[in-house]
């Protein structure tokens, strides 16, 4: 599902790499845990899956596809496949929580019905049906993001990517926001963590890989926080 | 759950551009202002061009010499005249005023202002006799006024209008260079103006627009709210502009007829039958350039 083959992200070129010779493969169906210290790399690398940022060296498949093939018109057709929560969430501050998750629909030509149907039901399963019009400046981070979530995942993308999901969230709320992205994960969608919230890795045991400094450390299967350098 | 019946959604990019343009009113006003500017010259140069056309082709329809003949002159002298214009293969029409005539035409061509004439009657009535001539190029109107004078014991003078549809001509090429100077550098300020009208909407927005396409907008969908936004500051000038010139021309007219002697209802075009050529250019000119100032000022910010 997604592949990472010898790549090589420099922002600079006397900089140190954000992403430094990683190779990396992600299987259908999924849930993968990325860990690693601030600057690790983690960001860098949702960046390059969507080509916002292009490699400096090597090549990232998604669906077995060279997504540098692909020809700028066709960038937003990847990034419709790839569900992305934001470590900021990125919501349109003018747009209530409706409109929000209903504008991914919109973007790429779903009917007004369907919208109407959907968008409710996307609602209700991250828990916000109750503030469908409220706006993101008047929701709590949790609430945003989950917001964020229900924007996610309303395209049925096969790949859903989240930035620091419980980045500012209490446990309880934090272990609500996993249930959930367990659930998704449960209904055939490929799912990718990137956090630092080493409790919510070791309670979950689900695959994890460890960043330092741009290089791959560590991947266990069922791997806790405290095992992954052993 | 709450239910959402609100209208339709497929509008908010309708209500995005108004809710922007609301936002940036000062520029707006400006490109609003610099269009309307540029409509009233090309309306001004339309109503010219129309009433122009109008008048030169009245004038070549009704492109004649008349030969006023002296005073005094025989029946044989006139019949003679008559028979050498008539029998000429370049005249198409000789007709024959009276020295009645005249005057009946003069009084009604004075219109509100027959007063004037009041104290001529047949006794002391001071216009000539005279014969009509129309040829049936306008081009040997000159040859047949050359004819007409070597009768000197006959013909006063031959009145002759010719140079007045050529001066008409020059005229009205001037004006066209004129207006059409005037509209290009205005267009180009124009254009500008919405140019920086959107793109500051466009940099006002820049967070909204990388959000959208990170969650897979196409370049396209983004720009549509913008370029509906410049169409829309197009139009809403275009239809100004229609009223404004509209209202002026009629203003004018009643002006002219009020206080002109020569009646005005065949000089000018009314106002009725112009409207819809100036609607058309005007909303084709107004979106034209609102959408194409728009396009541009969305593709600099959108290559991300
Ligand atoms: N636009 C940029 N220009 C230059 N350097 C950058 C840029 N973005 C990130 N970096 C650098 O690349 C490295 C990796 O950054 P990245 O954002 O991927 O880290 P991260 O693992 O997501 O960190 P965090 O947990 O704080 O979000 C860091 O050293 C960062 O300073
Ligand atoms: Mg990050």
């Amino acid at each position: 599902m997604i592949e990472f083959i010898n790549v090589t992200k420099s922002y600079e070129q006397n900089q140190a790499d954000a992403l430094n010779n990683l190779n990396l493969f992600i299987d259908k169906g999924e849930f993968v845990f990325i860990v690693g210290r601030s600057g690790a790399g983690k960001s860098t690398f949702i960046k390059l899956l969507q080509r916002e940022l292009e490699p400096t060296e090597g090549t990232i498949k998604v669906k077995n596809h060279d997504i540098s093939l692909l020809k700028k018109k066709d960038i937003p057709y990847l990034r419709r496949r790839i569900g992305v929560v934001y470590q900021d969430f990125r919501l349109l501050e003018n747009k209530t929580v409706y409109e929000n998750v209903a504008y991914a629909m919109e973007i790429i030509g779903r009917p007004q019905s369907k919208i109407r149907n959907k968008v409710p039901l996307a609602l209700e399963l991250v828990g916000l049906a109750d503030m469908a019009d409220r706006y993101p400046g008047e929701l709590s981070g949790g609430e945003q993001q989950r917001v964020a979530i229900a924007r996610a995942i309303i395209n049925n993308p096969s790949i859903l990517i989240c930035d620091e999901p419980t980045g500012n969230l209490d446990p309880e709320t934090s272990r609500e926001i996993m249930a959930l992205l367990d659930e998704i994960n449960r209904h055939g969608t490929t799912v990718v963590v990137v956090t630092h919230d080493v409790d919510m890795v070791n309670e979950m045991k689900k695959r994890l890989i460890v960043l330092d400094n741009g290089k791959l450390i560590a991947d266990n299967m069922k791997g806790t926080y405290d095992n992954a350098f052993a | 759950m709450p239910s959402h019946n609100r209208p339709s959604y497929l509008p908010s990019i309708i209500k995005e551009s108004f809710q922007s343009i609301s936002r940036n009113t000062l520029i707006s006003i400006a490109a609003i202002v610099s269009i309307i500017a540029t409509l009233l010259i090309l309306g001004i140069f339309i109503i010219f061009s129309v009433n122009v056309s109008q008048l030169t082709q009245v004038a070549e329809e009704n492109s004649e010499i008349q030969i006023f003949l002296l005073e005094g002159v025989t029946q044989e002298q006139k019949d003679n005249l008559l028979e050498i214009l008539e029998n000429d293969e370049r005249v198409s029409e000789v007709t024959y005023e009276s020295k009645e005539e005249a005057l009946e035409n003069f009084s009604k061509s004075l219109n509100n202002y027959q007063e004037l004439l009041g104290d001529y009657t047949e006794e002391n009535n001071p216009l000539p006799e005279s014969f009509i001539v129309k040829t049936y190029n306008i081009e040997d109107l000159a040859a047949i006024r050359d004819l007409a004078n070597e009768y000197k014991d006959e013909v006063e003078y031959v009145r002759y209008q010719e140079s007045f549809i050529n001066s008409l001509s020059n005229f009205t090429q001037f004006i066209r260079i004129l207006s059409i100077g005037l509209i290009a550098i205005m267009s180009v300020i124009a254009f500008f103006l919405i140019y920086n009208t959107i793109r500051l909407t466009v940099a006002n927005r820049r967070k909204e627009i990388s959000i959208m396409k990170s969650i897979g907008a196409t370049n396209s969908y983004i720009q549509i709210p913008f370029i509906l936004e410049g169409t829309f500051i197009g139009l809403i000038s275009a239809f100004l502009s229609v009223l404004l010139v509209i209202l002026v021309y009629y203003y004018v007219i009643g002006y002219l007829s009020g206080n002109l002697i020569f009646s005005t209802s065949t000089l000018f075009i009314s106002p009725r039958n112009i409207i819809i050529l100036i609607l058309i250019s005007f909303t084709l000119y107004g979106a034209i350039i609102g959408s194409i100032g728009a396009a541009f000022a969305t593709r600099r910010y959108l290559e991300v």
